[in-house]
C-alpha cells in the first residue's frame, strides 16, 4: 500500500468533485465522447451489452457496433490539484431511464449527443432534462466530419428552446469534446444567472 | 399508440410497474417530440434502483481477486466469507441501502485511521483503503473492486462509520445545483486542458 504523508492527506481531503452527464440514444457515441477527454479508460459499474442484443436494439444505422454499455459508464478529468470532473454516460437504453434521477442529482448539466440519422433517440433525454430543469446542450455528432443537416433545422426538429446551444461535435476528438463541455458550463452559468435575476 | 412507461409521462398515464419499464423496449421510432407545457404535471418520480440493484459482481475472476495472496488470519474475519457466490451481500449483511447518502461522484479517501492496517479487520476494507489512498469517487470504487454500486455504497457507509474513510464535501448529495464558484473553477479547468 502506498504510504501517504499527512500533508498530502490533508490536501487530498479538500479535493472536490463535479459531474457532467452525457446522454443520447443507443450507439450515438457517449462512451467515445467520455473517453476522448478522460484521463482514465472509461469505467463501467455494470454490464456490457454485446451483439446478443441485436434482436432488441436497433443497430441498423450503426452496423459496426457490437457492444454497448447498458449501465452507466464514466470518465475522470483532473481539472486542478483539488478538483476532479466526472463525466457520466446515461444508460444507453430507454428501459434504464429510472436510473437517471440518481445520475443527474448535483450535476452541472448534460450534453445530449444527437445522431441526425436517428433523431428520435434523443427525445427521452431532452424531455427528461427539460423536466428536471437541468441545463443541457445538444452535441450534434458529425460522423466522418460531415454535418448533414443545418443546425436550425435540427433545432426545429427537436423543438428545443433557442437558448439551448447546439454544438457540432466529433466525439472522437478531444478538442471537440472539450469545446462541447465548455459550451455546457457556460450555458449552465447563464441559466443559473437568469434564474436568479 | 400507447406506450406503457414512456418517458413523456402525460397526466393520464398510469404509473408504470417495474415490469412495464423492463418490457418497454420501444425505441420510439417515428415518434415526434412534443413540448411539455409548463403547467403540465411532471412525470411521476422514477423508482430508484441504485441502492437496491441485486446483481452479481462483474467479471469472471472477481472472486479470485478478492482472495488475499498473503493471507494471514484476521481477527473478526467472518468465516461465512468463504461462500463466494453470495459474498457481496454477506458483507452488507443483506442490507441494500447505505446509511449515508452517496452520490456516484462523491469522493472518499482513506483516513489516517484507515491507513493503520491493524484497523482493517476485513479483506474488503483493506481493498477499499488501498484504493482510496488518493481520493476516489463512489463509482470508481464500485467499478474498480469491482462491486455492484449498491454494495459499494453500503461498504463505504460502514467504513465511514468506522472512521476508515473520509467522505469529501459534494454538491450532489445535498441535491443542490453546483454553485457559481464551482462552475467557474470547472470552466477555467476545462479551458486549461
Amino acid at each position: 500500500m502506498d504510504s501517504v504523508g499527512s500533508d498530502q492527506a490533508t490536501t487530498s481531503r479538500r479535493t472536490i468533485s463535479a459531474k457532467i452527464v452525457v446522454a443520447g440514444g443507443f450507439g450515438v457515441g457517449k462512451t467515445t465522447f467520455v473517453g476522448s477527454v478522460s484521463e482514465i479508460v472509461p469505467l463501467t459499474t455494470e454490464a456490457v451489452l454485446t451483439d446478443a442484443s441485436s434482436g432488441t436494439d436497433d443497430l441498423a444505422a450503426t452496423p459496426d457496433k457490437t457492444t454497448t454499455t447498458v449501465a452507466m459508464d464514466f470518465g475522470r478529468v483532473s481539472l486542478d490539484s483539488e478538483l476532479i470532473l466526472y463525466l457520466f454516460g446515461t444508460p444507453g437504453q430507454h428501459r434504464f431511464w429510472f436510473m437517471w434521477d440518481d445520475l443527474v442529482r448535483g450535476a452541472i448539466g448534460a450534453v445530449v449527443l444527437v445522431d441526425t440519422r436517428r433523431l428520435a433517440d434523443c427525445f427521452a433525454a431532452i424531455d427528461f432534462f427539460e423536466d428536471r430543469g437541468l441545463p443541457y446542450v445538444v452535441g450534434l455528432n458529425c460522423f466522418d466530419g460531415v454535418l448533414s443537416h443545418r443546425l436550425e433545422d435540427v433545432r426545429d426538429a427537436l423543438a428545443i428552446d433557442p437558448a439551448v446551444p447546439i454544438v457540432p461535435c466529433d466525439a472522437r476528438e478531444r478538442e471537440s469534446t472539450k469545446h462541447a463541455l465548455i459550451g455546457l458550463v457556460e450555458h449552465a452559468m447563464r441559466q443559473s444567472e437568469a434564474a436568479r435575476a | 399508440m400507447t406506450e406503457p412507461g414512456a418517458q413523456e409521462g402525460s397526466g393520464e398515464t398510469p404509473e408504470p410497474t417495474f415490469a412495464d419499464v423492463l418490457n418497454n423496449l420501444s425505441l420510439d421510432s417515428g415518434r415526434t417530440r412534443r413540448r411539455r407545457r409548463k403547467d403540465e404535471p411532471p412525470a411521476q418520480p422514477p423508482v430508484s434502483l441504485f441502492g437496491v440493484t441485486p446483481e452479481p459482481p462483474l467479471g469472471g475472476g472477481t472472486d479470485e481477486e478478492w482472495e488475499p495472496t498473503t493471507a494471514e488470519p484476521v481477527p473478526g474475519d467472518d468465516p461465512e466469507d468463504d461462500a463466494a457466490a453470495v459474498r457481496p451481500y454477506t458483507w452488507t449483511r443483506g442490507r441494500t441501502r447505505p446509511a449515508h447518502d452517496f452520490a456516484v461522484e462523491t469522493l472518499v479517501s482513506t483516513s489516517e485511521h484507515g491507513h493503520d492496517v491493524v484497523a482493517l479487520a476485513s479483506v474488503e476494507h483493506r481493498a477499499v483503503a488501498e484504493l482510496c489512498s488518493s481520493p476516489r469517487s463512489v463509482a470508481e470504487v464500485a467499478a474498480l473492486l469491482p462491486l455492484p454500486l449498491g454494495v459499494a455504497k453500503v461498504l463505504l457507509a460502514d467504513m465511514t462509520d468506522m472512521d476508515l474513510v473520509v467522505v469529501h464535501d459534494t454538491t450532489g448529495a445535498s441535491g443542490d445545483a453546483p454553485d457559481r464558484a464551482l462552475m467557474e473553477r470547472v470552466l477555467s479547468g476545462l479551458r486549461r486542458l
